[in-house]
């Protein structure tokens, strides 16, 4: 899930909350999948910010290969700690799933 | 290279015009902490005074993050439905980010958010009893760099350049190198000149070496399992990318499996990305 400012919307975008008026009543339930029409009505809302699904964090535009290969860096002076590898195993399968790929199980690689 | 002497800079700590000050109601409030006695009235009232800080906690009580369902108006109001402890934490927060936002770390800021995320989801997972503490040690955790980096620009550039020219020592080395002291041991001053109580200060002034905390050493455990996790999901940046030493002993005092480490991993990005906007 990731939140964006209404401009940013685009359509098959997919709402991972409900958008609620000044009353808290939800009147755009989550899980609508956006539409040019329904994305101008939201735009119209003037809210200050919509939930939708997708990674949670910025990615900034990087590539899936691209995320992998910062997270492997930023854990170059540690790797030889297991706890470490324990950490990065994880994160990795954290990064993979939030780029939408199933969470995969890393076993010995195929020769 | 130039490196600083650091008894010099110690001085230079104690002369509290270099000090980013934490405004006064909010040092009444830190100095509450750990007295149970105060009544919610006394706190509501000093919030109300100030109106930037009763308007961010009441930003915060009517987040999604909490998500009430009817609106939240008063700060008292707050205090009773989010509880004291949150509501001194959220008032230290506010400052926080109001002392990085000034000193243009934003990404100090998130990543400083984003170990208080960790930390306050590691301290309910392990049931302490004032999770929320956590939250804030974890905003405040690296202070000391808004000194080091904004207050001090003559150390803080001879650092940076030293740290170009060595991609593989940390921030936190080259600091120690050229200074004697680092980010940590300055934002323990800091917490000393505030008066925060030991389970503030500890992980603040031990987030790199928790082994060293002699009274909250669970909290400090928590914040430097929390700062490599972060660090890990690359969410801010604080200053450097090197994921830190991990202290075994820390470790196991937090005792993470590897399905609990996977869940919080997924539960800190999910709520980082929810609240980002509400402090």
């Amino acid at each position: 899930m990731r939140r964006v400012v209404p401009y940013e919307l685009l359509p098959d975008m997919v709402l991972a909350k409900p958008v609620v008026n000044a009353n808290g009543l939800p009147i755009v339930a989550a899980g609508t999948i956006l539409d040019a029409a329904m994305i101008e009505r939201l735009r119209q809302m003037e809210l200050t910010s919509v939930y939708v699904e997708g990674d949670a964090l910025d990615s900034g535009g990087k590539t899936l290969a691209e995320l992998e290969a910062e997270l492997e860096h930023r854990f170059r002076q540690v790797v030889q700690d297991p706890i470490q590898q324990l950490i990065l195993r994880t994160l990795r399968t954290h990064v993979r799933a939030t780029h939408g790929m199933a969470s995969v199980t890393e076993g010995p690689q195929a020769t | 290279m130039t490196t600083f002497n650091p008894t010099d800079l110690r001085n230079r700590i104690e002369k509290l015009g270099d000090l980013p000050t934490l405004p006064h109601v909010v040092q009444r409030l830190a100095a509450m902490i750990g007295r149970p006695t105060v009544s919610t009235e006394e706190i509501g009232s000093i919030i109300e005074k100030d109106q930037v800080l009763a308007a961010k906690v009441l930003r915060l009580a009517n987040s999604p993050f909490y998500g009430f369902p009817s609106r939240i108006s008063s700060v008292t109001h707050a205090v009773i439905v989010l509880g004291f402890n949150v509501v001194k934490g959220l008032t230290l927060c506010a400052s926080a980010l109001s002392i990085m936002k000034e000193a243009g770390m934003d990404q100090l800021w998130r990543h400083s958010l984003g170990v208080a995320i960790t930390a306050n989801l590691l301290a309910t997972r392990l049931e302490i009893k004032n999770p929320e503490e956590l939250f804030v040690s974890g905003l405040l955790h690296d202070i000391g760099k808004v000194v080091l980096y904004v207050k001090w620009p003559d150390v803080g550039d001879s650092i940076k350049d030293a740290l170009k020219t060595r991609a593989d020592r940390s921030l936190f080395e080259v600091e120690q190198e050229l200074t004697g002291l680092s980010h940590a041991d300055i934002g323990g001053c800091l917490a000393n000149a505030w008066h925060l109580p030991v389970s503030l200060r500890e992980p603040i002034l031990f987030h790199h070496d928790p082994t060293l905390a002699k009274e909250a050493m669970l909290h400090t455990a928590i914040v430097h399992v929390a700062d490599i996790l972060v660090k890990g999901l690359a969410c801010g940046n604080p200053g450097d990318d090197l994921i830190p030493p991990l202290s075994r002993a820390a470790w196991d005092m937090v005792g993470l499996d590897e399905p609990q480490l996977a869940e919080c991993i997924d539960k800190a990005a999910n709520e980082f990305s929810t609240i980002d906007d509400y402090l």
